[in-house]
């Protein structure tokens, strides 16, 4: 072998493997920087929402042998909360409109229209989270908060979690709403592609039987097309997860108090990471900081996992095999 | 001899053209109940956008341009409700088609969407009978549960065959089914065309003359986006006109 040709394959091999060390080392670091939680916390990490840093400018005390601002204690079941609920929401309003929008581009737009559409679905994935959060405070968060929530807790306060007080707009209805813009694009264009995959003789197939074209989209994309179309929400969900800003922005940015109802304000993980590492730096004995690397670790697991997923049954595609009824 | 026969479907000037290209230059074409009509031509002549025009899978298309009139029993296509249509004048593809389930529920399918609340023992027994109509149940030896794409090519198509037959349709168009089977399927569909034309009217298209000469009543040759040439099935092949013995010495 050249010796061009053997320098040349282990840079391939180098750039090849750069990603799965950086990942691996990123989840180490954190992990590494989440121990003294474990051991100051334990499992109660997992069964309190309070999070408070304690006393910092009080002498530092030992618990389970770690040392600790005094009256500090550590909680995430407020933001895990906050971050399945807000991805929830995202994803239960986000589907119906990317399915509704995959519809419309494959069966109702003649095809220069729908390039168009396309392309400008895809721009949106580009538009900064900042941009949105700003948009949802300046925009989305008065309309919530004077008509939207009055009218919700007026006509619907029958459904759980519709009654209550309303604050300010700001809470789990606005991160919703805001998180499920920022995914539309993901979990539209992943269904758009999966239909563009389907042959043609299937969809002839189809319309030469008499179905309609609700129909038609029907059966693609919930059976013919299945895996692709739970894979792209998957990885609408894994990126809802882990969104930061825009949440942050719009979602209250809460602690110590639980939700009572959808119109109170939350937190996520994200948010929270972002939100307390400021004042987490100025804690001498590093305990506030690695209670924010246990979040991370946990958000990095979830979201992690669901991307996995996701990115696992959308590569399958179709299912070509023989489903039964 | 055309006199007699009863027409089902009568093109009047069908004209369809895209931007760039004219496909249909404006064909006239009468289609007899229960014969086998034919229409032979080769590759890119218009032969599949004019079945697609007949049951409207042209509409799906917007870059295509239809003019001129298609009657359907007297009734102009265009007032009829696609997915009506569609169910009266059935369309079997070149290329197998079955979806990605058993056979019972590829058959079931047409069935299912028409929204009619049918028992179970009723619908067994119109899926066993187009099965049977389709040539196709015996070699399932009953088992209906088995998927659809797992099945031979041959069996494929006769599955999408006895799809379309389920919806009791008045016209059965072909898009070359045979063309991409091998010998011995392509024998069974022969079979099972002339058939179907007791109870059917069925609209063959093909570039195969072998299958034209062993099923057609009525041949048309289309060359361009026009007919050159029409005739009984004896007639067709010894004419004199120069396209049909053109294109008969170069597809034999």
């Amino acid at each position: 072998m050249k010796t061009t040709n053997r320098i040349f394959n282990f840079f391939t091999f180098l750039m090849a493997i750069v990603p799965a060390v950086a990942l691996i080392s990123i989840f180490v670091f954190v992990f590494q920087e989440s121990l003294p939680l474990w051991k100051f916390s334990g499992l109660s990490f997992f069964t309190t929402y309070l999070w408070n840093p304690g006393f910092q400018y009080q002498q530092p005390i030992y618990v389970h042998g770690i040392l600790a601002p005094p009256g500090a204690q550590f909680g995430l079941d407020l933001f895990l909360l906050g971050t399945l609920s807000t991805s929830a929401l995202a994803i239960l309003i986000a589907f119906p409109i990317s399915f509704l929008i995959t519809l419309n581009v494959e069966l109702y737009l003649p095809a220069r229209i729908k390039k168009f559409m396309v392309s400008m679905i895809e721009l949106f994935a580009g538009i900064p989270s900042v941009v949105y959060g700003l948009w949802g405070i300046i925009v989305l968060e008065p309309i919530l908060f004077r008509n939207v929530e009055p009218w919700m807790a007026e006509h619907l306060s029958f459904i759980p979690g519709l009654k209550g007080e309303i604050y300010s707009g700001a809470g789990l209805i606005a991160s919703g709403i805001i998180l499920s813009f920022m995914i539309i694009p993901i979990v539209t264009s992943v269904i758009v592609n999966s239909f563009d995959s389907v042959p043609k003789e299937v969809k002839e197939g189809l319309f030469s039987l008499g179905a309609t074209k609700w129909e038609v989209g029907k059966y693609l994309t919930t059976r013919y097309s299945r895996a692709s179309t739970v894979g792209g929400t998957l990885l609408g969900l894994g990126r809802a997860l882990g969104e930061t800003m825009a949440v942050l922005m719009v979602s209250g940015a809460v602690t110590n108090i639980l939700p009572s109802s959808f119109y109170s304000a939350t937190n996520t993980m994200a948010a929270a990471i972002a939100s307390l590492l400021d004042s987490a730096l100025t804690d001498s004995t590093r305990m506030d900081l690695a209670a924010l690397a246990a979040l991370g670790v946990v958000l990095m697991a979830i979201s992690l996992t669901v991307s996995l997923i996701g990115r696992k049954i959308a590569g399958r595609g179709s299912l070509r095999g023989y489903e039964s009824d | 001899m055309e006199e007699k026969v009863e027409k089902i479907i009568e093109i009047e000037r069908l004209k369809v053209e895209t931007k760039n290209k004219v496909i249909l230059d404006g064909v006239d074409l009468k289609i007899f109940k229960n014969s086998v009509n034919t229409i032979v031509g080769p590759s890119g002549s218009g032969k599949s956008t004019l079945l697609r025009s007949l049951n409207r899978l042209l509409d799906m298309d917007p870059s295509m341009d239809v003019s001129g009139d298609v009657l359907f029993e007297k009734r102009n296509i265009m007032d009829i409700d696609p997915v009506e249509l569609r169910r009266e004048i059935g369309l079997v593809f070149q290329k197998p088609n079955p979806f990605p389930m058993s056979v019972y529920d590829n058959v079931a399918f047409g069935l299912r969407i028409q929204g009619k609340k049918l028992k179970k023992d009723e619908m067994d027994k119109m899926i066993n009978q187009a099965l049977e109509d389709a040539d196709l149940i015996e070699e399932l030896g009953g088992n209906l549960k088995q998927g659809g794409t797992s099945l031979s090519g041959g069996q494929q198509q006769r599955l999408c065959i006895a799809r379309a037959l389920v919806l009791r349709p008045k016209v059965l168009m072909f898009d070359e089914p045979t063309s991409a089977l091998d010998p011995i399927a392509k024998g069974k569909i022969v079979d099972l065309i002339r058939a179907l034309k007791q109870k059917y009217t069925v609209i063959l298209v093909t570039h195969d003359m072998n299958l034209t000469r062993k099923v057609s009543d009525y041949t048309n040759l289309i060359y361009e986006g026009k007919f050159v040439a029409k005739g009984t099935g004896s007639e067709f092949f010894e004419s004199e006109i120069e396209e049909v013995k053109d294109f008969l010495s170069e597809a034999d």
